[in-house]
This record gives structure tokens, C-alpha cells and sequence, in this order.
């Protein structure tokens, strides 16, 4: 039972991370109908920042990881505005396509600037613990699932409540007749890809945090497709249950496929996010909390 | 239209301005990043001569060296910068420079490679010849065996040898080329194989320190000796040779003392191709082990022991030199952990050790701002052995390729100033392999980040070991 207890709550905080991820892919989706690929690059470029500013420059871990999420939110947008603006109207295929060339780009960046070392953050849980029961739960998952609760809280606060996040609801049913009642839709793309930006910076900490951050945590990041896919694109409650079936299935893979399926062989912990993703697509195409498309033929 | 290109060029500067802000000042932080400008320092003024060496590819008997025969990669022209009344000798690199697990390690090993060269020319060179490493030789492969193919053949006209192959899969997916241009090639690695005529080309890889497998009996002698052979252990390693020829040198020894079968033994895939610590964390978390050898490199050990300490387990980590970078003691939330529950072993000794060698790396090192590190050491004593070579090849007149195949016959006594034992290619592999290792722990203090625990050793494992196969055939 301690067993599995352990996995699930590595697989929560493993999930949240992917749910932060997910979360950008949705808001963006969800506000501009475009699929962004670029989160992963988002998230090096992010965490960069923070290593930027915690260790080169020094500054308190917290105001490091506020700055961090802030310069990312600006660059979020900054590539809103000059790539993505303009392919507004052309078809989702090429914007996707911008997508990915705009996370290669980003990646790269990432990669140079972080460098070949494993750069530390200077986050303050380190390698410690807490003990609960029997639960040896590191102190960084403790800090990843509550600070994914309070970011999620946060961000379904500011949909329900902010006069801004009503607009961006309203632009995510009907651009058209959003814009017809004066929402400056516009703002609403950019203040999306703001979003999602400082999401993927803090996925970034939590990825990094401990034991330092390489360029290798953008590959990690790719799974944070599937969770999005799982959930729904287009459902913000689908991609924190998406992030976590995704992290919670990682985590019991790791602790017991080798004893009850050997035969799937080693490491097949990181590829089960996509055999779950195919197995709910096979049952609902739009994943489990996605809009069903209706098509009048 | 107009408008939006403007836009997305001013982003585009904007972006590439703020990376290199911050490149500029990384590079004040930390030093390997600043290894990639020394290698490619050379190769500032060298175009023009690195495309003159490709039409060199005649074999000539002309000047610097009357009587000496030499062909590709060679030019009679002097080297950029290089001494004016001396010839040029190019050879080649294909590393990990900006991508790959063991960038960490590539990018220092590849700055002792060219500080010894530029030590060498500043001596007045080889008889006649400066040997030049430019950036036009020198490929950045990322670990991926077809971009190291690719590299190698862009590259092979202009050069006489690698002075550095990196990846045993990487050389192995190039051997057949080798083989065909009689390239010799340093390799960045030590699988076992390329102790034998039957994997290494006839000889054309010049390896240089213990391979994986001998190095991994010592490491179970070590344990041995400390804990006795009472104890479990688990065995996680890289895929292929790195991980395959430790795991075959544990498990010999492990058969030699009794230790039965490991607790559990795990592929871990590097985490730059997509993989992921959380089965070995658990596995460690849920066997227990007093041993782990590890076969990683740095970023897979530190994410694995920050895993396993942070929920509460222990276990004494046992890594291969690559493991290990001086960087890991930045993370000040794992050095506690390093410090008390990890050994290093390697074949080189620390950043103080006592030779000539040492004493000629470390000031190399000091004149170019390279902060101590192993892999500087390990990068420099790695070329005494292509010094050897081109050294006889000369004194017999001969540094075509093909010369250089024939006076590899006389490297039976090469000296590495010290800094490792002499070592003969010339001979039976049971009789010449070195076999001595030793095992460093980290110290945060010491230069380099480590201190030796146990010097060079050979333990009774390795000793009687029949080295007449490689341990581990991938």
C-alpha cells in the first residue's frame, strides 16, 4: 500500500507539471484556435531565465522565478504579435507548422543559452523531505503540487471573475461575435500566449528544481502533448486531469510494470503517456473533457 | 507585409541580442563554455589553409622535411600561426561540442587536445611540422553516429588523424571508413574492444587509460575492500558499450567474489534522447541496494541520487569517470549527498596530481583561463600516443597514412610524462591493456571538485583477468 501510495503522489506532482504544460497548450488552443507546439521551447527559454537570474545575477529565489515568469510572458507575446498575428485567417495547418518551427528556434536559444552544464536554480527544497506516515515525499513535489494548486486556482479565479478572463471565455465560443461586442480579441491572442509562456517557466522550475536544470528538460516537456490531447484541447479542467492520468500512469508504470509486465521491457515508463493518449482517442477523438465537433454536412 | 517582417526581424534581433547578453556573461561563470572559443581560436585565419591542405592530397616529398614522405592532411605550407619555417600537420575532432550527454565532458577533453598541440608548436613543433586543429576539422557530431559519419567524410580529405572520435557507437558506425582511409582516430572512449586487432580497425584506434570493463572490476575490488562482500548491489547504465562493458565487468567480478546476480540491472537512456531517472529512483527505493554502479553521465547521476535521497533512501553511488563533472558541485542542494554517498573512479589522476604532464596541462590550462578540470587532463594525456606516432613516423620518413600504419609497429614504450603509466600498442592485449584505475570523492574545495580516495590501482579481479575478448561485444 506505501507502494503505491508513494506513486501516486510522485505521479501527482510529475502530473502537475505536465498539467501546467497542458494548460498552456489549452488557453492558447482555446483562444485563438491555434496548436501550439512551442511549448517545450517556452519552457527552456523560462527556466533559463530563472537560472539567469537566481544564480548568475543573484537574486532571491522568488523574485528570480517572478522575473522569469514575467520576461517570459513578454517574449509570449512578443512572438504572438510579430509570427502569429499575422497568420491570423490562414489555415490551422500552416500556423501548427509555424509552431514547431518557432519551438526549434526557441529550443536552440535554450540550448545556447543554458549551455552543457546542469545549471541550478537555487530553489530551496533541494533534495529534502518530508515524512508523512510512512510517505517519504520529497519536499519539491510537496511545493510542485500546491503551487499547481494555487496557478490553477489562480487561473480559473481569473476566467470566472476578471472582466479580461470573461473576454477571453467569450472569445474562446465565438471570435466573431466576441469582437462584435467590442473584446479586444487581439489583446485576448496575446494575453493568451502571456499565459501560457509563464506556465511553461514554472513547469520549467519544478522540472529543474533539485538536482538542476539541463537543456534535456525540453524533451520531458513533449509529454505534455499527450496530457493535453487526453484532457481535451480545448478543455482547461481536461488538461490538469489529462496531466495528471498522464503522470499518475508514468508512476505506477514505473513502479509496477517490471513485476506484472516484464515483457514491455525496460523504460516503457516513457512511452506510456502516448499508448494512454491513443487508447482515449480510440474511445472519445476529442479527448475526455474536448468540445465534440459538429460538422452540418 | 512589409510591417510584419519588420516586426519579426526586430524579435528575432531582439532575442538573439538577449542570448548573447547572457552568453557573455555565462561564460564569466563558468569555464567549459568557454572551451568550444579556444578550440575554434585556431581557425580564425585558417580557411585558406585548411582548403589548400585539400588539394594536397597527392603524396609530396617536398620541404620542411627533406626525405619525409607525407600526403593527406599534411602540407609543406606552415600552419596558421605557426612557426614559418615548419609544415603543417591538420588532424581532426568529432565531438559532442553543444549537445549529447557527455558535452560536459567533450568541451574540456577537446581544449586538452588543442592546448597540448599549441604547447608542441610553441616548443618549435615535430620535426619540421606544427600540427593545427581548425575549426574547419572539427565536427560537432551532438552523439549521433550518422552526424559523426557525415562530419568524418566532410573532414577526411584535409586531415592525416583524428585526434579525437567521441562515442563508441559513433566510432564503430565510422570504423569501416577508417579502415578504408587508414585513419587512426583517439577515441573519447574505453570499451574494452578496442584493445583487439579484431574491433579496432588493426590497431587504428589509439586508445589511451583502463577500458570500462577492467575499470569496473577495480570499482568491485573497492567496494570489496570497504564493505567486504557482504553486501547488494544494482547495476543502471547507459545503453551499449558504456553501460554494456561495465555491467560485464561488474558482473566477472561479482562471479569472482560471490556476489550473486544484482538486485536489478537497468538501461537507463540518456536523459538528452528522452529518458527519464523515475525507474531507476524506484527501483533503487524499492530493492534497497548498498551499491549502485552507476554508468551515466553527470545530468543521469545527479537527477538519480537527488531522486533517491530526496524520498528518503540511501545507497553508495559507484560511477565511471564520465559520471562525474565539476559542475555537479554547483548543485549545492545534492554536494551533501555526493559527498557521503559517492566515489568516482577513473584512470586519470586529480587536477594535482604529480608529473610533468601535469605540470605542463595545468599551466596550458592557467594561460587559456581553463578552470581545473579532469577532462583537460584526460583530453591532453590522450595525444602523447599521436605524438609517438607521428614523432616515429617521421624518423622514418614516411607521414602518409599509410607510414603512420607501418610506425605504429614502434610504439611499444609510450610515455605520457607521467601522468600515466607507459603503455605499449604493440602486442598481445592480455599483456599490454593497462588495468590500473583509481577512485576519487568529491571535495568542493579541491580543484576539479574531486580528491583522490585510492590511488592507482590494479585490484586482484582485473589482475587475473583474461583480457583475451572484449568484455562486451554491442
Amino acid at each position: 500500500m506505501t507502494e503505491f501510495l508513494q506513486a501516486t503522489v510522485n505521479g501527482i506532482a510529475t502530473g502537475a507539471i505536465y498539467g501546467l504544460l497542458a494548460l498552456g497548450f489549452v488557453i492558447i488552443y482555446k483562444s485563438s484556435e491555434v496548436l501550439s507546439f512551442a511549448q517545450s521551447g517556452l519552457m527552456i527559454l523560462g527556466a533559463f531565465w530563472v537560472v539567469y537570474f537566481s544564480s548568475v545575477l543573484a537574486l532571491n529565489f522568488w523574485l528570480a522565478v517572478l522575473l522569469g515568469v514575467l520576461l517570459s510572458a513578454l517574449i509570449g507575446v512578443a512572438i504572438e504579435r510579430s509570427m502569429l498575428r499575422p497568420m491570423v485567417g490562414k489555415p490551422a495547418f500552416s500556423v501548427a507548422i509555424l509552431t514547431i518551427g518557432l519551438n526549434i528556434a526557441l529550443t536552440v536559444i535554450g540550448f545556447d543559452l543554458i549551455g552543457v552544464e546542469i545549471r541550478s536554480l537555487g530553489d530551496p527544497w533541494g533534495i529534502q523531505k518530508v515524512e508523512i506516515g510512512q510517505l517519504v515525499v520529497s519536499q519539491k513535489d510537496v511545493a510542485t503540487i500546491v503551487a499547481s494548486v494555487i496557478v490553477v486556482g489562480a487561473l480559473l479565479a481569473f476566467f470566472r471573475y476578471s472582466r479580461f478572463g470573461l473576454a477571453m471565455r467569450a472569445t474562446a465560443i465565438d471570435q466573431e461575435t466576441a469582437l462584435a461586442q467590442g473584446i479586444p480579441v487581439a489583446r485576448v491572442f496575446a494575453v493568451a500566449w502571456a499565459i501560457a509562456a509563464g506556465l511553461a517557466t514554472i513547469a520549467g522550475v519544478f522540472l529543474g528544481a533539485g538536482t538542476g536544470v539541463t537543456a534535456a528538460i525540453g524533451v520531458r516537456a513533449i509529454r505534455a502533448l499527450p496530457a493535453a490531447v487526453i484532457g481535451g484541447l480545448d478543455s482547461i479542467p481536461g488538461a490538469i486531469v489529462g496531466g495528471l492520468i498522464v503522470g499518475l500512469a508514468e508512476a505506477y508504470t514505473v513502479a509496477y510494470q517490471a513485476e506484472y509486465l516484464g515483457f514491455l521491457g525496460q523504460n516503457f515508463s516513457t512511452a506510456v503517456a502516448y499508448v494512454v493518449m491513443f487508447f482515449v482517442l480510440l474511445v472519445r477523438p476529442y479527448g475526455i473533457f474536448g468540445t465534440r465537433e459538429v460538422v452540418r454536412v | 507585409m512589409r510591417r510584419r517582417w519588420i516586426r519579426i526581424g526586430a524579435l528575432l534581433a531582439a532575442l538573439a541580442l538577449l542570448a548573447t547578453a547572457c552568453s557573455q556573461d555565462d561564460e564569466a561563470e563558468t569555464t567549459t563554455t568557454a572551451a568550444p572559443a579556444t578550440t575554434a581560436a585556431p581557425a580564425t585565419t585558417t580557411t585558406a589553409a585548411a582548403t589548400e591542405t585539400t588539394a594536397a592530397a597527392a603524396t609530396t616529398t617536398a620541404a620542411p622535411e627533406p626525405g619525409v614522405v607525407f600526403g593527406k592532411g599534411v602540407t609543406a605550407e606552415p600552419c596558421p600561426d605557426g612557426n614559418p619555417d615548419n609544415g603543417c600537420i591538420y588532424l581532426g575532432v568529432i565531438s559532442d561540442l553543444s549537445d549529447g550527454p557527455f558535452a560536459p565532458l567533450a568541451i574540456p577533453a577537446t581544449a586538452g587536445i588543442v592546448e597540448f598541440w599549441n604547447k608542441v608548436n610553441a616548443d618549435g613543433g615535430l620535426n619540421g611540422f606544427d600540427i593545427a586543429i581548425t575549426a574547419d576539422n572539427t565536427v560537432d557530431a551532438q552523439y549521433n553516429p550518422s552526424a559523426h559519419v557525415e562530419g568524418y567524410v566532410e573532414i577526411e580529405p584535409n586531415i592525416l588523424l583524428l585526434a579525437q572520435s567521441l562515442g563508441t557507437p559513433q566510432t564503430q558506425a565510422a570504423l569501416p571508413q577508417y579502415i578504408e582511409d587508414n585513419m587512426f582516430a583517439v577515441p573519447a572512449t574505453w570499451w574494452s574492444g578496442w584493445a583487439f586487432p579484431e574491433t579496432d580497425g588493426n590497431g587504428l584506434v589509439l586508445e589511451t587509460g583502463v577500458s570500462y570493463c577492467l575499470e569496473a572490476m577495480n570499482d568491485v575490488d573497492f567496494v570489496v575492500g570497504q564493505l567486504g562482500t557482504d553486501f547488494t548491489y544494482a547495476v543502471v547504465g547507459f545503453p551499449g558499450d558504456f553501460g554494456g562493458d561495465v555491467a560485464a565487468g561488474i558482473a566477472h567480478a561479482a562471479g569472482e567474489y560471490g556476489l550473486g546476480d544484482p538486485v536489478f540491472q537497468l538501461t537507463q537512456v540518456p536523459l538528452s534522447a528522452g529518458g527519464d531517472v523515475s525507474e531507476a529512483v524506484s527501483q533503487i527505493l524499492a530493492t534497497s541496494p548498498d551499491v549502485v554502479f552507476i554508468t551515466t553521465g553527470p545530468g543521469e547521476l545527479a537527477q538519480t541520487m537527488g531522486g533517491v535521497f530526496g524520498a528518503g533512501g540511501t545507497a553508495l553511488f559507484i560511477g565511471t569517470h564520465p559520471s562525474w563533472n565539476p559542475g555537479l558541485v554547483a548543485q549545492e542542494a545534492l554536494l551533501p549527498a555526493l559527498q557521503a554517498a559517492y566515489f568516482q573512479s577513473g584512470f586519470m589522476p586529480t587536477w594535482f596530481g604529480e608529473s610533468a604532464g601535469h605540470d605542463a596541462a595545468r599551466a596550458a590550462a592557467d594561460a587559456v583561463g581553463q578552470d581545473p578540470n579532469e577532462w583537460f587532463l584526460i583530453g591532453w594525456a590522450s595525444q602523447y600516443v599521436v605524438k609517438a606516432l607521428i614523432e616515429a613516423g617521421i624518423g622514418n620518413g614516411d607521414i602518409t597514412r599509410e607510414g603512420l600504419v607501418a610506425a605504429r609497429e614502434q610504439l611499444t614504450d609510450v610515455s605520457f610524462d607521467g601522468m600515466l603509466p607507459n603503455a605499449s600498442y604493440v602486442g598481445d592485449a592480455n599483456d599490454v591493456a593497462p588495468r590500473e584505475s583509481l577512485i576519487n570523492q568529491v571535495d568542493p574545495a579541491a580543484p576539479g571538485g574531486t580528491v583522490n580516495a585510492a590511488p592507482m590501482f590494479v585490484g586482484p579481479t582485473a589482475a587475473a583477468y583474461d583480457f583475451s575478448a572484449p568484455c562486451f561485444v554491442p
